[in-house]
């Protein structure tokens, strides 16, 4: 009885919450007070996010368990959040967190080593099995490649600068805040990676 | 090393965004079982909470609750099985009034009940007063 009308609750949330900024914090609240059904519009409104951060951070290298990591801390961390407002930052902050464990893992393992050009062929034939959009070419998904290839070029901090800025359109000071660095050095690694991804894109014959 | 002018900045981020990595579909099971794993918040606090909270309130409300009805018993037992008191006797009533009235109205506290109200008292125009008259000399 009480989930149906947790449901209902969550549904109505829902419905709400393409008009109202105020609903999502409800939903925030919600979720903090332990409610899964809530924590489930949750994760559908934040999932896509998350998950083609990761991706363009780690690669596609088990993504769905990197995405459920981070939802995982979500649920456990959110009843110390003090406001909703943050939450995206938060979010944000955890992906970033949960990447940097992975590229650790993966610099200690042997899943980095000469295996990676084979993990990005299979990235890239997943990418073309598994998307529905049939209007998309092949012209696009050569760019898409080259841009994953020229992503995992960079250095780790450099590649989340612009990933976070250039690729997810967030401004510099939500970018300092999550990855913790003044503003400054959010705006010395984006010129850097700019220009070293330009170099990357003219040797693969692609000029601006 | 090359700075990138602001054109060639702007076709560079456009170009990035047009062309992002796309990641591939998630598992179709993944949210459910995200939703099932999940483990319910500690409660260690609401415990601690309800701990701190039920004594005040036991000793606050149970305690005088106890009290009152005991004396309510207490009293109502007392007045309902003791024999009731006989009603004094009319002459010992007199005998009582008579020896408290004297001494009642001594001549002191008279005097001082009279100065009292000398002194809340308006004065009154019990005493003729010579009337006041203005002779022209």
């Amino acid at each position: 009885m009480s989930k149906m009308l947790a449901c209902e609750q969550a549904s109505a949330i829902d419905a709400k919450s393409e008009t109202g900024l105020a609903t999502e914090q409800e939903l925030i609240f919600l979720c903090q007070q332990g409610d899964r059904e809530c924590f489930r519009l949750l994760y559908q409104r934040y999932q896509q996010r998350v998950r083609s951060t990761l991706y363009q951070l780690c690669g596609s290298a088990s993504l769905d368990d990197l995405v459920q990591e981070v939802f995982f801390k979500v649920w456990k961390g959110l009843p110390k959040l003090k406001t909703a407002k943050y939450f995206s930052t938060w979010l944000y902050r955890i992906s970033w967190n949960v990447a940097t464990d992975q590229r650790r893992k993966l610099a200690k393992g042997q899943e980095k080593t000469s295996l990676n050009e084979k993990v990005w062929e299979k990235e890239l034939d997943n990418t073309k099995l598994t998307n529905t959009e049939p209007a998309i070419d092949l012209m696009q998904l050569h760019y898409q490649d080259v841009v994953q290839r020229g992503l995992d070029n960079l250095s780790f901090e450099h590649r989340a600068v612009l990933v976070l800025h250039d690729l997810k359109d967030l401004p510099q000071k939500q970018v300092a805040e999550i990855l913790n660095v003044p503003v400054g050095t959010v705006k010395s690694r984006l010129f850097h990676a700019r220009n070293s991804l330009r170099k990357f894109l003219e040797q693969q014959g692609i000029s601006f | 090393m090359t700075n990138l002018h602001k054109d060639q900045q702007n076709n560079l981020v456009s170009f990035l965004r047009h062309n992002q990595p796309v990641p591939c579909n998630p598992r179709a099971d993944l949210e459910q079982h995200l939703i099932d794993s999940l483990e319910p918040h500690p409660q260690h606090r609401k415990l601690r909470f309800k701990v701190i909270w039920t004594i005040p309130v036991t000793i606050t409300f149970r305690v005088p609750v106890k009290l009152i009805a005991t004396g309510f018993l207490v009293t109502s037992v007392s007045f309902g099985l003791k024999t009731p008191r006989t009603a004094l006797e009319p002459k010992d009533l007199e005998n009582f009034l008579v020896s408290n009235w004297y001494g009642t109205v001594d001549s002191d506290n008279y005097a001082a009940s009279e100065k009292t109200e000398a002194y809340w008292l308006l004065p009154t125009a019990s005493k003729s007063q010579p009337a006041l008259s203005v002779l022209a000399h």
